[in-house]
């Protein structure tokens, strides 16, 4: 088992550097396409939590917790935000991207986060602990 | 951000000489585009063949500028590379976007 915790400051361009991260960590245990659905899931994964949980605030913290198992890589992603997410959302969210491709006035420019994640990983999970919003990304090898 | 932009018989190609189209540059590469479609430029070209990684905020400026550019334009992109195809087909953006592979290919694209 490999286990790596890395705790950021809640800004954007952080994020490629947690990334990276997750590369050097996980990438030769990943084929090219699978890593790259992990990345763009963490990626998302953190966006969430600094533009949504700390409502864009950099001065916050967000911890990644990296755990490769022999058959899986597990991204444990914690924020201390005081807003918590309705689990039932997770639940329920289709990962059907729903809209007219033609209708270009009515295109969605945002609103695709959570759908990414869960269409790119194997599992997502969430729960409010102690006050901070825990989600875990599951990756098979 | 690093854009270069190059004026081909009226179209306006952008190239963004980044690796990631991500959250970070999400709203300098829409405002920066702002400033471009001040200047009447309707008929556009993005060169992303040196991004790596797209993001949704990424996905989400894109779609900003294509309606930005109105019916009256058009914008065709090319050079994706296979991560951010595949961004672009779990999204099903690939169905709004005219995408080529090469420059000249978005050339003749955009004439259509």
């Amino acid at each position: 088992m490999n286990h790596i915790t890395l705790t950021i400051d809640s800004r954007l361009e952080n994020i490629a550097i947690v990334c990276v991260c997750a590369k050097a960590l996980a990438g030769v245990f990943f084929d090219v396409d699978k890593f790259a659905e992990i990345e763009l899931a963490l990626a998302e994964a953190v966006n969430n939590c600094i533009e949504h949980a700390y409502c864009g605030s950099d001065q916050q913290q967000v911890i990644i917790k990296f755990t490769l198992l022999n058959d899986r890589l597990l991204i444990e992603i914690i924020d201390e935000a005081d807003i918590a997410f309705n689990p039932e959302l997770l639940e329920n969210l289709s990962v059907d991207f729903d809209y007219d491709p033609l209708d270009i006035d009515n295109l969605p420019e945002s609103g695709f986060g959570l759908k990414i994640i869960k269409s790119s990983m194997d599992g997502v999970n969430y729960r409010r602990e102690n006050g901070k919003n825990h989600w875990i990304l599951t990756k098979y090898c | 951000m690093q854009i270069k932009t190059k004026n081909i018989n009226g179209v306006l190609v952008i190239t963004l000489e980044e690796k990631r189209l991500d959250s970070r540059l999400a709203v300098t590469f829409k405002d920066n585009f702002n400033q471009l479609m001040a200047a009447e430029n309707r008929f556009i070209i993005f060169d992303l063949s040196q991004v790596d990684f797209i993001d949704s905020s990424g996905i989400g400026c894109l779609v900003a500028c294509l309606k930005l550019i109105g019916p009256k334009g058009r914008l065709v992109i090319w050079g994706l590379k296979s991560p951010v195809e595949a961004m672009f087909k779990l999204t099903r953006m690939d169905r709004v976007f005219k995408l080529c592979s090469t420059e000249e290919e978005a050339l003749l694209a955009i004439g259509d």
